[in-house]
């Protein structure tokens, strides 16, 4: 590269060229190698069919014994939703979570089956499969209906 | 002349990278749900990803696929990788269960049981507090 007037002028003349050739240089580096998109993650999900008294949600289901399968149940219907853990109506997601809590802390494991109602969404859906994962539970099963 | 040259270059190469880039976003766009419980991030690639979008339609490998479509998806996997392969289901926040359950339901049936979900990191606690 030619230098431009080096001979005369002033001994202490900041060369800008190069540097902004290694700056737009690193620019294309860096956008090259970086990713916009939002990490995404698993989840492991696993699949229960539901006993025959909980595959119709009309029916009261049959009294469970104590802690063995929790089923909570949801049903969300425009922007309402409401939730049963074993038949037991649950007014937020925070009890639901303070419940399952206390289940883990009597030092039971029992299996959770998530019963969305058709019309869930699945935001909601997973929201309740993560709380009672992050619970402490360690078998959480979606249900579906027997084909 | 030549640093005008050498920058206009540069311009030039940033703007085909970009562009390749931008066509390199084949990737359904999809709202996934959030979650805190998830697995820790995993490079493991999935042996087949079935995107549920949130009209609750089925995108597989680019094409909108139906149940027995699916079904048949399913069973060539099997035979293909065995129960262990990878089915992840990227499925938008929107979509409702019913769409899902048909998945897990098919996964299942075909011997299937190595499902996951895909789900974006969830910033706050699930319930909103302890």
């Amino acid at each position: 590269m030619r230098l431009p007037r080096s001979s005369r002028g002033s001994v202490l003349q900041v060369q800008m060229t190069p540097m902004i050739d290694v700056v737009f240089l690193l620019l294309v580096f860096f956008l090259w190698t970086s990713s916009f998109e939002k990490p995404e993650y698993d989840l492991p999900s696993a699949l229960a069919e539901p006993p025959a008294g909980l595959a119709d949600q009309q029916e009261t289901p049959p009294p469970p014994e104590a802690f063995d399968e929790l089923i909570i149940v949801v049903r969300q219907e425009g922007g309402a939703m409401e939730m049963t853990l074993n038949g037991n109506p649950v007014p937020d997601l925070g009890s639901l979570q303070r419940q399952l809590r206390e289940i883990v802390q009597l030092g039971v494991q029992p299996p959770v089956v998530v019963d969305p109602s058709p019309e869930t969404t699945m935001r909601t859906s997973i929201q309740i499969y993560d709380i009672a994962r992050s619970a402490g539970l360690d078998r959480v099963l979606f249900a579906a209906d027997a084909p | 002349m030549t640093p005008m040259i050498d920058v206009v270059f540069l311009l030039i190469i940033f703007f085909l990278v970009s562009s390749h880039l931008a066509r390199q976003e084949s990737r359904v766009p999809l709202d996934l749900p959030t979650a805190a419980s998830h697995l820790p991030f995993d490079t493991q690639p999935a042996t087949l990803t079935i995107h549920v979008l949130a009209t609750g339609e089925w995108n597989v490998a680019g094409e909108i696929v139906d149940p027995q479509r699916l079904a048949l998806i399913f069973t060539q996997q099997q035979q293909k990788h065995g129960a262990g392969a990878i089915i992840r289901i990227r499925t938008d926040g929107l979509a409702p269960y019913r769409r899902v359950e048909p998945i897990l339901r098919a996964a299942a049936i075909a011997g299937l049981a190595n499902i996951s979900l895909a789900v974006y990191e969830s910033t706050t606690q699930p319930g909103g507090g302890r």
